[in-house]
């Protein structure tokens, strides 16, 4: 694997760049480590069950079809993810689930229900799972960095109430905008000066 | 390929997803009861049958005779503050609980104190000038009387 972020593959970097700004749905809603830990469960399970229904769903199908089910499978895996979190955590679930209900219509898992005939079964097996690991990683990043800007400390690990609340604006869902362009320009930076540097 | 087998590779497909949407939906309920049977006990009346509401800030009730005991998850600047409120036949309050103050202590606190009404030990720290609490209040208040009318209707 390769470091160097200008020596990532172009057509790759504008795909996961397009993939991240299509979760923000999910970046808004995810306000704190548990909810974004949850948000993402359900992200990875819908995903995987949409790109798997794509995958092993046989060619001659049709293409409609075929996405008819890949959301449906989507909306399962969803649903399996919430009513689990629903079994560790009731009460937090019945915060959470107008917004995972979200999940199945963001556009990385649109995209993974979404196979032409001719595509279907040719990705590379783990091609999918490293998409889905990396997206619900950057869920997960986002929403403790929310919650540690809001709040200045993991209210999983506190007790009592939160030292400081440095930032409390980061709580609301247009931080999660902010915090995803911040991210991207220092991206967009680092990548600059690196190929400043090895020119 | 033949109609023949495109028609039972379909019937599969269905087949599967069918099998998969049944146990999805079984899972849930069992989770739905467990759940149910969890905010009852938060409330302490671990006999009484949840009803999930899921109207603004009130996520459901736990009747038991003559009074309901409300989960209250009530949202401020994007944090919710989780309260129980138990209220009387006719709608009145007759007590409120702070379960968990989430990072908004102060403002659950002044929320329960107006909640349990002035002339109470624990309403001695409310204000007529506590706007943020009040106007909570006011919203809540109406939000649990709907709620209880609501259950009347349905008796």
């Amino acid at each position: 694997m390769n470091a160097d972020p200008s020596n990532v593959d172009p057509g790759r970097k504008r795909l996961y760049a397009a993939a991240l700004a299509g979760l923000m749905p999910a970046f808004a809603g995810a306000t704190d480590l548990i909810d974004s830990v949850a948000l993402a469960g359900c992200f990875a399970a819908g995903f995987a069950f949409a790109a798997a229904s794509s995958a092993l769903l046989p060619k001659d199908l049709g293409g409609r079809r075929s996405f008819a089910f890949g959301l449906l499978a989507a909306s399962l895996g969803v649903a399996f993810a919430l009513s689990t979190f629903r079994l560790l955590a009731p009460l937090r679930f019945e915060l959470l689930y107008g917004r995972a209900v979200l999940i199945p219509f963001t556009v990385p898992v649109l995209e993974a229900a979404w196979r032409p005939e001719a595509a279907r079964g040719q990705a590379r097996r783990w091609d999918a799972a490293l998409r889905a690991a990396i997206l619900s990683l950057a869920m997960v990043v986002v929403g403790a960095v929310r919650e540690f800007l809001a709040e200045g400390t993991f209210r999983a690990a506190a007790e009592g109430p939160a030292p400081h609340a440095a930032l409390p604006f980061m709580a609301t869902p247009s931080a999660a905008f902010l915090l995803v362009g911040v991210g991207f320009a220092a991206w967009a930076g680092v990548a600059k000066r690196m190929n400043k540097e090895t020119a | 390929m033949s109609e023949g087998k495109r028609d039972w590779n379909l019937a599969i497909a269905l087949g599967v997803f069918a099998a998969l949407a049944v146990s999805c939906a079984l899972f849930s309920r069992y989770s739905a009861g467990l759940a149910g049977r969890s905010f009852s006990a938060r409330l302490t009346a671990p006999d009484a049958a949840w009803e999930p509401i899921r109207e603004g800030a009130v996520i459901g009730r736990a009747a038991e005779g003559a009074r309901s005991r409300y989960l209250v998850a009530m949202p401020f600047f994007g944090r919710r503050v989780i309260i129980s409120a138990t209220l009387r036949r006719d709608g009145s309050v007759e007590g409120a609980t702070l379960l968990d103050p989430g990072s908004q202590a102060t403002f659950g606190r002044r929320l329960v104190a107006a909640m349990n009404g002035p002339g109470r030990t624990a309403a001695l720290s409310y204000s007529p000038l506590d706007r943020a609490a009040e106007s909570a209040y006011r919203a809540l208040g109406e939000s649990l009387r709907e709620a209880q009318a609501a259950q009347g209707e349905t008796r």
